[in-house]
């Protein structure tokens, strides 16, 4: 029971069920791979459902982010799209090419450093991610002195000066312009290996002495303080490293979208990965995942929405943000009856998912039964 | 014998009103030492002044810190960081991490002790799993102690009362504390509860050789267990002495029934 984790990795300790379920997960790990084939060489969608499945990839992997300091350590965040502007702004100014910046910033030539720096795209990338996470950490240590909720309203400002910032410093990011012709070195493999990584990261970091202090830290403060954690390192670490994995997923959106500007990353977009992990289910990687799919592949399917529809013989006119409100009506149908999100609060595994038939067999008899008892 | 912790001229103001005045405390080690009083007098306050939770208006504070084998001024320092130094406390009203195993709950215990860097933790770096089967070795041999080895994995909250409060001090000494300061540990049992705790407090005391501080009402315990009593009302200290004494002392009797009026 409780010597599960012994050393991980030795096969020949795992018990029958643990072997079946590696067995199982090495299974879809090569049933994904070969999925990221076929879509990726256009076998099963065109460029426009690649497209999506990217993006599907790169919201569920900020969901995770947001779930890391919110669901897990308890720290409410709203910061999501000023770690993602970050990500996404040094991941395309350090992978564009000297030539490329020269002919974007037409209105006020780039700063020089700036002009000639270029780096391959993986290295531009990790630096975006590092650099978010130090933004983080300089948040961090202020806010984390505070005893409360105070780090929404500084994350909330903290991303709207970002934005600001990145509309005024018209050598640096050109302005309200933005970056265009940005490399499309992101595929699916690119977003699906940083999605498989994150959720690895995650799946240690809570088997973990540090996780375990994270969750300490959403469930009861005090004591966790009582018993000699550190407040300010063990959030700092989760802020940071949730900032991280944002900032990552925002150089990735930058090669996948292909322009960005400041007003890609308003408020709303961090309402967005809000409404994922609300939806999916706030504390499972799981729930992240799920949140992040429906969000995405709703907000395109219901895209009719927004340009006026007919039901029978009335004609609904075009009206921008129709979508939002379904998405409005959603939320609130999860809040109401579903409050551990979709995912129901728990993490997917292979036992549950065998069990599931069995599970679903005793509620129907209980049900019956009730229905008999009741007569 | 020699003290492990001292407290000097501890004050300890909230806006106007003082809930502690001038409090002199000595707890040597290995003993046993009660504080009691009427509620209100100022108990849990002076957990909470000790613990860094307040840090007191004037006064001081001085903790034997068995590593350098010396007194630390531990006034107003951090929580944490006087956890770390081997001072761990219990809760009045429960405090486990509710929504963890019972496990869980002992390993964040030993949390303060973990060597690895967060990223050796996360990696699959072989010093980790040491460190991490080293925890759990011994989490669950505290877990065995008090008996509820096999409930390892069960949330913590789904125990019964009188083992919550159990597994909160075996958590606080998960953390192999020097001082283990209780705050109200038998509130809420029934007599027969309370006298295995007793049992229980000395029992852990002599295996873990710590020194207890603790605070209760139930008088049959303090009776019982403790070899030194402090006695505060309203902030002040009235009386201090062995259990006998104060059981006689006629401030405490007054604190306690009133004070006959002339």
């Amino acid at each position: 029971m409780t010597d599960k984790t012994i050393y991980p990795g030795l096969i020949g300790q795992m018990s029958k069920k643990q072997r079946r379920n590696l067995a199982l997960t090495s299974i879809s790990i090569l049933l994904l791979v070969a999925f990221f084939y076929l879509l990726q060489n256009g076998f099963l969608l065109d460029n426009y459902g690649i497209r999506i499945v990217n993006l599907c990839l790169i919201y569920s992997l900020v969901g995770i982010s947001l779930n890391l300091i919110q669901g897990y350590t308890g720290q409410f965040s709203l910061g999501s799209a000023g770690f993602m502007a970050i990500g996404a702004y040094v991941t395309t100014l350090l992978a564009l090419s000297p030539e490329v910046k020269d002919t974007l910033f037409y209105l006020d030539p780039i700063v020089p450093w700036l002009a000639d720096l270029h780096l391959p795209f993986l290295a531009a990338l990790v630096l975006g991610g590092v650099l978010t996470a130090a933004a983080a950490f300089l948040i961090g240590i202020p806010v984390f002195r505070l005893k409360g909720d105070y780090l929404s309203v500084a994350t909330l400002g903290f991303s709207e000066i970002i934005r600001i910032l990145f509309v005024n410093l018209q050598n640096v990011t050109n302005g309200a312009t933005g970056l265009k012709n940005i490399p499309a070195t992101v595929n699916v493999w690119w977003t699906g290996t940083a999605l498989i990584l994150a959720v690895l990261f995650m799946v240690r970091l809570f088997r973990s002495s540090y996780g375990r202090s994270f969750k300490a830290i959403r469930n009861d403060e005090f004591a966790a303080e009582a018993i000699g954690i550190s407040l300010m390192r063990h959030k700092l670490l989760a802020f940071c490293t949730s900032a991280f994995m944002a900032g990552i997923a925002g150089g990735l959106m930058a090669s996948v979208v292909g322009t960005i500007n400041p007003a890609l990353f308003r408020q709303s977009l961090s309402n967005d990965i809000l409404l994922i992990i609300v939806l999916g289910g706030t504390g499972t990687i799981t729930g992240s995942i799920l949140g992040g799919c429906i969000f995405i592949i709703a907000r395109e399917a219901l895209r009719f929405l927004d340009n006026g529809f007919a039901i029978g013989p009335v004609t609904v006119p075009a009206i921008a943000g129709l979508r939002m409100v379904f998405f409005s009506l959603l939320l609130m149908i999860v809040v109401l009856f579903f409050q551990k999100g979709l995912a129901g609060g728990k993490e997917f595994s292979w036992d549950r998912l065998i069990g599931f038939p069995g599970r679903v067999r005793k509620s129907i008899q209980r049900l019956l039964h009730r229905g008999d008892t009741n007569e | 014998m020699s003290n492990i912790l001292e407290l000097r001229n501890i004050k300890m103001q909230f806006g106007g009103v003082t809930a502690i005045h001038d409090l002199n405390l000595n707890i040597e080690k290995n003993q046993i030492v009660a504080v009691i009083g009427p509620n209100g007098a100022g108990k849990t306050t002076a957990f909470n002044v000790i613990t860094g939770i307040y840090t007191p208006t004037s006064g001081h504070i001085r903790y034997f810190d068995a590593c350098n084998s010396d007194f630390t001024d531990i006034t107003g320092l951090r929580p944490d960081k006087i956890a770390r130094l081997g001072i761990a406390r219990t809760f009045q009203n429960i405090r486990l991490f509710a929504e963890q195993s019972v496990l869980d709950n002992i390993l964040l215990g030993q949390h303060v002790h973990l060597k690895s860097s967060y990223l050796g933790a996360i990696s699959y770096f072989p010093h980790y799993w040491k460190e991490e089967k080293q925890m759990r070795g011994y989490a669950m041999e505290l877990l065995n102690e008090i008996g509820i080895g096999d409930y390892a994995d069960a949330d913590a909250v789904s125990l019964p009362y009188g083992i919550q409060r159990k597994l909160e001090i075996v958590r606080a000494l998960a953390s192999r504390p020097k001082l283990l300061l209780l705050d109200e540990p038998a509130a809420g049992m029934n007599p027969q509860e309370t006298a295995e705790l007793a049992g229980f407090i000395r029992e852990i005391r002599d295996k873990y050789e710590v020194s207890v501080l603790l605070i209760e009402h139930h008088m049959d315990l303090i009776m019982e267990i403790a070899e030194n009593i402090y006695v505060l009302d309203f902030g002040r200290l009235i009386a201090q002495g062995k259990p006998q004494e104060i059981q006689t002392d006629p401030a405490v009797i007054a604190a306690y029934l009133g004070a006959e009026e002339d």
